[in-house]
Formats: structure tokens, C-alpha cells, sequence
């Protein structure tokens, strides 16, 4: 892990990621504001159980209510992802504001990638259990 | 002419040059093996190293050593013969490390120079010197993948680029992808997708909307009493703004997807660690396929449009029209992940299944039902090789 800037033709992945996450939400907030048609879950029509998505859209709906608490019990997992990508454009925009280096990974240590290969399973597995048992 | 090679990290040697062409033919050896003789500069892959006509022997004077950094490949030559501890790089990435654009391995960063904005390591160096003395492009490790047609638009001229790529990629995409230029930025992939995702987005949006309009309008003048004029004219302005909506907004939407779909495809790549290559790989071959599937969309969504009307005007006819479009979209999905399959394992050089388990655990996260799906694709992917 290492900070230092762009070497000649790299991405700029933060500037693109930022772009793209401003570009979704708007998008996102244009959807739910002209009432557009959102979709239905296939897999909770048929078996009458929340699939590991279920409540995202209504996660995204009370974020933009400002109810932050409702969006997290809708689907944690949601949430929270918004919550990282947030952290992460307020890095990138400063980086980009202050033209200060990048944090890159060049070669990413064993632990930290065979922790995310356990970790982010388990918390797919948590968080589609809270959906059941809450009957999202 | 003795020759020494490269393999699992040591070096190996020396052969001859039958002994070469054996080791080449028995498949221990491949065209990008790193060699050496006396009197090259530096290691270099068989394929650039070995022209079909014999290279003149070089003059009896003894090699200049490169600086014998990362690689150590250790040397048992006699004297005479002696070989320079070579800085062959290394397959895999480490800290800090810089991938040479045309031997493929990594270096560290003070073995590296930029041309044009590409990183070069000294083994590149004769290649490099070759082709900037005849004034051709700069090698790179992907050179042979130069297509598909829309990276040659210039020459084709526009809508013989376009038409040519979405051929490519329908009717021929192992192909199209196994030649696919990997590198050279995302622009040129991103606009091909932009161009026709755009167009196809509107178009459907405007039929869509247009199909709303006629139905309301032939339902309306069709009922008794004639219905009354203000909920037809919010229903006009309902589908005008459809149209304007879609308009104004598919564009940002299909750029939006555009990077979401290889963000996401890579990031499972990764924790399958099934991602050789970097991101812009996995962004081009996407790109190039959802754009180059446009016409499959434009037709798709004709279809749809035809539905709504026909839904709207009569819910009996429409509702058997809505269970036929189902019909469509299923074998249409299960056909655009194989297609997706294909051109991440050809450019990403990873198997069948591997690409077929990235691209679907997203859906699988998102939507349990996607198993069934899942099993039919893994089914396919396991009946094809790579």
C-alpha cells in the first residue's frame, strides 16, 4: 500500500469512480422522484422469503428522506456500502481538489485479500438472515 | 549458436537451436519464453527473438551484463559463453513493481521508462529500438490483438466500424474477443457503447412512450361516453415526459453502467482471484459487448413496445403477450451471460468457469432466484473449454 501519483497512463479511478457514484445517484433520486416503475423481487414472488437484495430500494428511498435509521434496518448491507462509497468520493474528491498523491495497492498483502474473500460472504449471509427475520 | 531460456524462474542452458525448436514443439517452452544468446542486449521473447531466417552470428566480443536485479537468473556457462545475469522481471506483481507494456512482467520502477506514455523495461529494448527506427507503433505484448473494427474506425470510416464490431460481436464473439485489443485506454470501447446504448435507449424509450400514447388513445375514444378529455391529456403529457425523460436521462444511464458492470465484474474477479489482468481489460471486452448487443436490444425493444400496445388496448390478448416476452427475455439473458462469459475468459485468459462464477455472484447476491440461472451457465460453461 502505497501513496504516490499517477504514473503516465494510469486510470484516474478516482476521478471516474466519483463521476460514476454522482452519476447514480442522481439517477437514483431522478427514479424515485418521478415515481418511475422500481422491480419486483422474482425470488420473493415465488417463495414469500427477502433475497439478499430485498429493501435496497427502500433503503435508497429513506436515505433521501434523510431517515438514515429506517435505511440501515431496510438492509444493512445496503447501507453500509453506501456509506463506504461516500467515504470513499470525499477521498477522491479531495485528492482531487488538492492534486495530493493516490493510495494504491500495487500488490495487495495475502491477509487483507483472503480476509475480504471470508468476510465479505459472511456479511451477505448476515445480512440476508436480518432480512428474513425481520420479514423486510 | 548456443541459446539459453528461461523457465520457472531459473535459467536454463544452454541448447541449440534444434534443441529450441523440440523444447517449442513439445510445449515446454511457449513463442513468449524469455531467451538469450551471445550478443543479444538483454532477454528477449522467442517469438521477436528467432525470425524465420537464422539472425548472422554476432561478433566474438563479450556480452555487456544488464544490471542483474529482481530475477537473479543464476549462470553455469563456461567462461567462454558467459551469460549476463538478466533482469528478467517477474510473473506476478510485487510492491512497487511496474508491468513492462511488452514483455508483460514486472520491474522494479528503476527499470522502467515511459514512451508515449507507456512503461518499458530494458528487455524490451531491441524491440522498442526497432520500432522507433522504422517509425512503427511501439510493440506491446498484446501486439496480434488489434481488433475488434471499431479500433480501426478511422480506416473503415464509422458505420462500417460499428456495423462490422456488433457482427463480430453476435455472430463470431470467441473470436472477436480473443483478438480484442486489451490495452490502449477505455475511451474508444466507452464511446462505442455510449454512441449505440444511447441511440437504442432512446429509440425504445420513444416507442415505448408513442405505443402508451396510441393505446390510451384508442382505449379512450373506444369507451362509452367517449372518456373525458383531461385524463387523456395528463397521459399525453405522461408519455411526452416518458420520452423526454428518456431523452435527457439514457444517455447518463448508460455511461453510469457502462463503468458499474466492469467495476462490479472485476471486483468478483478479484476475490475469486481470477483477475490476471487489470481493470481496463475486463472495461473493454464489456464495453465492446454491451454495445456491440445494441441491435439485439433495438429488436427487443420493439417487441416490448408492441406489447404495450397491444396490453393496453386489450388486457386478455396483452396478458398472453406479456407471458411471450417473458419467453423471449429468458433465453436472451442466458444468452448474454454466455456471450459475457466468453469475453472475459478470452481476455481475461482465465477458464469458462471461473468467468461464468464472476459474473454471476452479483446476480446471486442480488436476486436468489439467479441460482437456476446460475446452474444452467455453469452447466454451459462446463460442457466448453478454454
Amino acid at each position: 500500500m502505497r501513496w504516490r501519483h499517477l504514473r503516465p497512463g494510469e486510470l484516474n479511478h478516482e476521478l471516474i469512480w466519483l463521476l460514476v457514484s454522482i452519476a447514480a445517484a442522481f439517477i437514483a433520486w431522478a427514479w424515485l422522484y418521478f415515481g418511475l416503475r422500481t422491480p419486483i423481487c422474482l425470488f420473493h414472488e415465488f417463495t414469500g422469503i427477502a433475497c439478499p437484495g430485498c429493501g435496497a430500494t427502500r433503503c435508497v428511498r429513506h436515505v433521501f428522506r434523510g431517515d438514515l435509521t429506517y435505511a440501515f434496518l431496510m438492509n444493512p448491507m445496503v447501507f453500509l456500502t453506501g456509506l463506504l462509497l461516500v467515504v470513499y468520493d470525499l477521498y477522491a474528491a479531495l485528492i482531487l481538489a488538492l492534486r495530493l498523491p493516490r493510495l494504491r495497492f500495487d500488490a495487495v498483502p495475502r491477509f487483507l485479500s483472503n480476509t475480504a474473500r471470508i468476510a465479505i460472504p459472511l456479511v451477505i449471509l448476515l445480512n440476508w438472515a436480518w432480512l428474513i427475520y425481520s420479514k423486510v | 549458436m548456443n541459446w539459453y531460456y528461461e523457465s520457472g524462474g531459473q535459467q536454463q542452458g544452454p541448447v541449440t537451436e534444434t534443441d529450441l525448436d523440440r523444447l517449442l514443439a513439445e510445449g515446454k517452452i511457449s513463442p513468449d519464453t524469455l531467451v538469450w544468446r551471445e550478443g543479444m542486449s538483454g532477454w528477449t521473447p522467442l517469438r521477436l527473438a528467432r525470425p524465420t531466417a537464422a539472425p548472422a552470428s554476432a561478433p566474438a566480443a563479450a556480452p555487456i551484463p544488464p544490471v542483474a536485479t529482481g530475477l537473479r537468473l543464476e549462470s553455469s556457462a563456461p567462461q567462454a559463453g558467459a551469460v549476463p545475469s538478466a533482469t528478467a522481471g517477474s510473473d506476478s506483481p510485487q510492491p512497487g513493481w511496474i508491468r513492462c507494456s511488452f514483455t508483460g512482467r514486472y520491474f522494479p520502477p528503476s527499470e522502467i521508462i515511459y514512451l508515449e506514455g507507456k512503461p518499458y523495461s530494458a528487455a524490451a529494448k531491441p524491440q522498442v529500438v526497432a520500432s522507433l527506427q522504422s517509425g512503427a507503433v511501439l510493440p506491446t505484448f498484446d501486439t496480434g490483438r488489434e481488433g475488434p473494427a471499431w479500433e480501426q474506425r478511422q480506416a473503415l470510416g464509422f458505420m462500417q466500424a460499428i456495423i462490422q464490431t456488433c457482427k463480430a460481436v453476435i455472430l463470431s464473439p470467441k473470436t472477436t474477443f480473443a483478438t480484442m485489443k486489451r490495452e490502449g485506454g477505455i475511451q474508444t470501447p466507452f464511446l462505442f457503447n455510449l454512441i449505440l446504448g444511447s441511440a437504442v435507449g432512446i429509440v425504445t424509450q420513444i416507442l415505448t412512450s408513442i405505443a402508451q400514447m396510441v393505446a390510451i388513445g384508442s382505449v379512450t375514444s373506444g369507451s362509452a361516453g367517449g372518456g373525458s378529455a383531461t385524463p387523456v391529456a395528463a397521459m399525453v403529457g405522461a408519455g411526452i415526459g416518458g420520452m423526454i425523460f428518456g431523452v435527457i436521462f439514457t444517455p447518463i444511464q448508460v455511461a453510469a453502467a457502462a463503468f458499474i458492470g466492469p467495476g462490479i465484474t472485476h471486483g468478483c474477479l478479484m476475490l475469486l482471484k481470477s483477475a490476471p489482468r487489470p481493470f481496463e481489460t475486463t472495461f473493454r471486452a464489456l464495453n465492446y459487448l454491451y454495445g456491440g448487443l445494441a441491435p439485439v436490444q433495438l429488436v427487443f425493444g420493439i417487441v416490448v413496445a408492441l406489447v404495450t400496445l397491444v396490453s393496453m388496448s386489450s388486457p386478455v390478448v396483452g396478458g398472453t403477450a406479456m407471458l411471450g416476452i417473458i419467453g423471449i427475455a429468458l433465453p436472451f439473458v442466458i444468452w448474454y451471460f454466455y456471450l459475457a462469459m466468453v469475453a472475459i475468459s478470452e481476455t481475461q485468459e482465465i477458464s469458462r468457469g471461473k468467468a461464468a462464477a464472476a459474473l454471476l455472484l452479483p446476480v446471486v447476491v442480488c436476486c436468489g432466484l439467479a441460482l437456476i440461472i446460475a446452474l444452467l451457465i455453469g452447466g454451459i460453461a462446463a460442457m466448453s473449454k478454454r
